[in-house]
């Protein structure tokens, strides 16, 4: 099998959560292990796409997801779908010139790189900051104050102009607005790579934390013991992931699996990820590679 | 959000020791690029017998205990043998398109170890599972790492060890608890370690890995219909991470771990499925010459030391229990046997360190049903053997790597690969 990639554009906060609170904060978003970045966990796109496909087309449902009840082992056979895990690409940042700032750092650059050079696609070198005080932009940003610093959240970076930071942004505009000049130009001119470890302090930091409390009816105030933190992905955040495709495992319906990724919805597709739908969070874009071409 | 013992990055908020950026050369936005992907066919090495895996998320394999209604996620759990071999198996008969059936499971695995990259994907070292016969102890700078060998019983002391088994008795005298260290070891330690070396504890640390806590997840199913979760449906899944403890990205880039596996036909590059969830791995061909040779004079050694012991790389299933079957005649109230891989080897079992047994189950998708539950033998389990005759170096190098299981579906698998080494038996 090989790789292919998709990317995820929030148009709304998100929440994926983990069931488990953490610290002050009563419902988290899906962070990795390891980095503590945050994830869209491949269960979740997995489970939303069965329905946005079952519902237009079930036979196409049952090749890439396999059958939804096994009655007995010998109707059973596994989907041709597999979903990765989608991993933060670039976050926006709340920044004192320009509103906001889409962030990443070379340690999600070297993922994304090493795995657009996986799906057969050209790569560039990835640019450093000179030190963990200095940031790189694009030579447009507009997120520069006297020309030089760039003030995300509470801290202040030196910012170096660079070329090679614009190409990168070019790429990454690409892939989330494809066909779309205005939302290439704003993440383009909004566009920075910071040192690694100020990216990793952001992600905890400066993603949304919202207050809710739940109204009594009878009394119209607040329901005792009804208060919570949730936290969200911003809005116009970006993601990435591969998924794969193998042949169709369904007995009796030999399908080839570029066939399959041909069948897919036509990118890009809106869906709703994560919980709180009916408060509006968790609206995506989801942008296969394959519909892109 | 909570953030305890969490640094801040420190940041200069002096503007005049800033460095001047470069000035702003005003350009025009581009116009709309098209996202338009000229598909190439992704970049893969040819394909090599030896193969290198990057799971892209963390690893679920369950131990096959049943589920029931108080069982939790299983604990992470290190792939067995038979997973990385029908892993890899499928993964030839797809790049091959063969058909699945019984005859794939013939196709021979030697799996799994660990390997250790840079951030160029370049493996810079090999892993092997902690011996049975190193127990650590003591904590912090005291912490030692501490050899168990063959001995003898005080005078008037006895056990009921089976089959004429000596004891294993520490090295030096402890005072003390036993402690905790990395379950698995660079190889060159391993190799140091079985040349009778001592070795460091912090050195061990530095080089070795210990699993870390696993990834566990909840998952809930959505009913279609009502939107909402359905009755009984909440689980969670629990997963091992390959990949280094990053919190915050504070670390540079810290090697990764990946699987090692050797096949006995070459297999492509691309992606696989590993274990539970049909979580996706990256299959990478890697040289032959990554997978382990034995050092020079190795076999030499042994045919002097007069004595050998054989560790387990990979956990081990053997009819007799803790002990390979074909250790079946009796000498002396010793047991004795020729390994059917290395004709001509004649052993005598000295001693035996072996960890408690480990259950392994799964679900044979061929007959369709559950498989019987088998004991393992933990990787790590090693065993003293002396030479009974003066045996030629070539007729021992058949041991290495070489599985030592009874039956021969398991040794396809790679269950019971063992690493030889010299031992002088002591009498």
């Amino acid at each position: 099998m090989h790789a292919r990639l998709f990317h995820l554009h929030t148009l709304s906060a998100l929440h994926c959560g983990t069931g488990r609170s953490v610290g002050v904060v009563d419902l988290p978003i899906a962070r990795a292990r390891a980095t503590q970045l945050p994830i869209v966990p491949g269960s979740s796109l997995r489970g939303v796409l069965r329905q946005e496909i079952g519902a237009r087309d079930a036979d196409l449902e049952r090749t890439l997801f396999g059958p939804r009840t096994i009655k007995d082992n010998a109707n059973s056979f596994a989907g041709a779908l597999a979903v990765g895990d989608a991993h933060l690409l670039a976050m926006p940042v709340r920044a004192l010139a320009g509103i906001l700032c889409y962030v990443t750092a070379p340690f999600i650059l070297r993922r994304y790189a090493r795995d657009l050079a996986d799906v057969g696609l050209t790569t560039l070198e990835i640019p450093s900051p000179a030190n963990r005080e200095h940031a790189l932009v694009p030579t447009d940003s507009v997120n520069l104050l006297d020309n030089n610093t760039l003030v995300l959240e509470d801290l202040d970076l030196g910012a170096q102009r660079n070329a090679l930071t614009l190409e990168w942004a070019r790429i990454i505009a690409a892939r989330v607005h494809p066909h779309e000049t205005s939302g290439q130009t704003d993440f383009i001119q909004r566009f920075a790579i910071l040192p690694d470890d100020i990216l990793g302090y952001l992600s905890e930091t400066a993603t949304e934390l919202r207050t809710r409390i739940s109204i009594d009816q009878d009394t119209g105030t607040v329901k005792k013991g009804a208060l919570w933190f949730e936290e969200h992905l911003p809005a116009e955040s970006v993601l990435w992931g591969l998924y794969a495709l193998s042949d169709s495992n369904e007995p009796g319906k030999p399908k080839r699996a570029d066939a399959l990724a041909q069948a897919l919805p036509a990118s890009p597709t809106l869906l709703q990820l994560g919980g709180q739908a009916g408060v509006g969070r968790g609206l995506v874009r989801l942008l296969t590679q394959e519909v892109a071409a | 959000m909570s953030k305890k013992g969490k640094k801040q990055p420190k940041i200069n908020y002096n503007k005049q020791q800033r460095l001047q950026g470069q000035s702003s050369t005003a350009r025009a936005i581009p116009a709309a690029q098209s996202a338009r992907v000229q598909r190439e066919a992704p970049k893969s090495a040819a394909s090599s017998p030896i193969v290198s895996l990057e799971p892209l998320a963390p690893l679920i394999v369950r131990s096959g205990r049943p589920f029931d209604d108080q069982a939790g996620a299983d604990a992470p759990r290190f792939p067995p043998p038979s997973t990385l071999a029908g892993c890899l198996r499928t993964a030839w008969a797809r790049a091959k398109d063969q058909a699945f059936g019984p005859d794939l499971a013939k196709l021979a695995v030697a799996s799994p170890f660990l390997a250790q990259v840079d951030d160029t994907g370049n493996i810079v070292r090999l892993l092997a599972p902690k011996p049975a016969d190193a127990q650590y102890f003591g904590h912090g700078a005291e912490a030692k790492c501490l050899r168990l060998e063959p001995s003898r019983f005080e005078d008037g002391c006895n056990a009921d060890l089976p089959d004429g088994l000596r004891p294993l008795r520490l090295s030096e005298t402890i005072q003390g608890k036993a402690s905790k260290g990395p379950a698995w070891w660079d190889w060159k330690d391993l190799i140091a370690f079985r040349r009778g070396q001592p070795l460091s504890h912090p050195r061990l640390t530095e080089r070795g890995w210990l699993p870390p806590s696993g990834d566990r997840r909840t998952h809930v199913a959505i009913d279609a219909v009502t939107q909402a979760a359905e009755s009984g449906r909440l689980f969670q899944t629990e997963g091992l991470d390959l990949e280094p403890d990053n919190p915050w990205l504070e670390k540079s880039e810290a090697p990764c771990l990946r699987l090692l596996a050797r096949c006995a036909e070459p297999l492509p590059g691309g992606l696989v499925h590993l274990g539970g969830e049909r979580r996706l791995t990256r299959l990478h061909p890697e040289p032959e010459t990554v997978w382990p040779t034995p050092p020079a004079t190795w076999f030499q050694d042994i045919q002097k030391a007069g004595g050998l012991t054989l560790t387990l790389l990979t956990p081990g299933v053997f009819q007799a229990g803790y002990r390979p079957g074909w250790l079946n005649v009796w000498v002396d109230d010793r047991l004795t046997g020729e390994p059917p891989i290395a004709p001509g080897v004649r052993l005598q079992l000295i001693a035996a360190a072996v960890e408690r047994w480990q259950p392994h189950s799964g679900w044979d998708l061929a007959a369709q049903q559950p498989r019987p539950t088998r004991k393992l033998v933990g990787a790590g389990a090693t065993y003293w053997f002396r030479l009974l005759e003066p045996t030629a170096p070539e007729a021992l190098a058949a041991l290495w790597l070489a599985s030592l299981c009874d039956l021969e579906q398991d040794r396809r698998d790679g269950y019971g690969l063992a690493l030889p080494a010299p031992w002088k038996p002591t009498d």
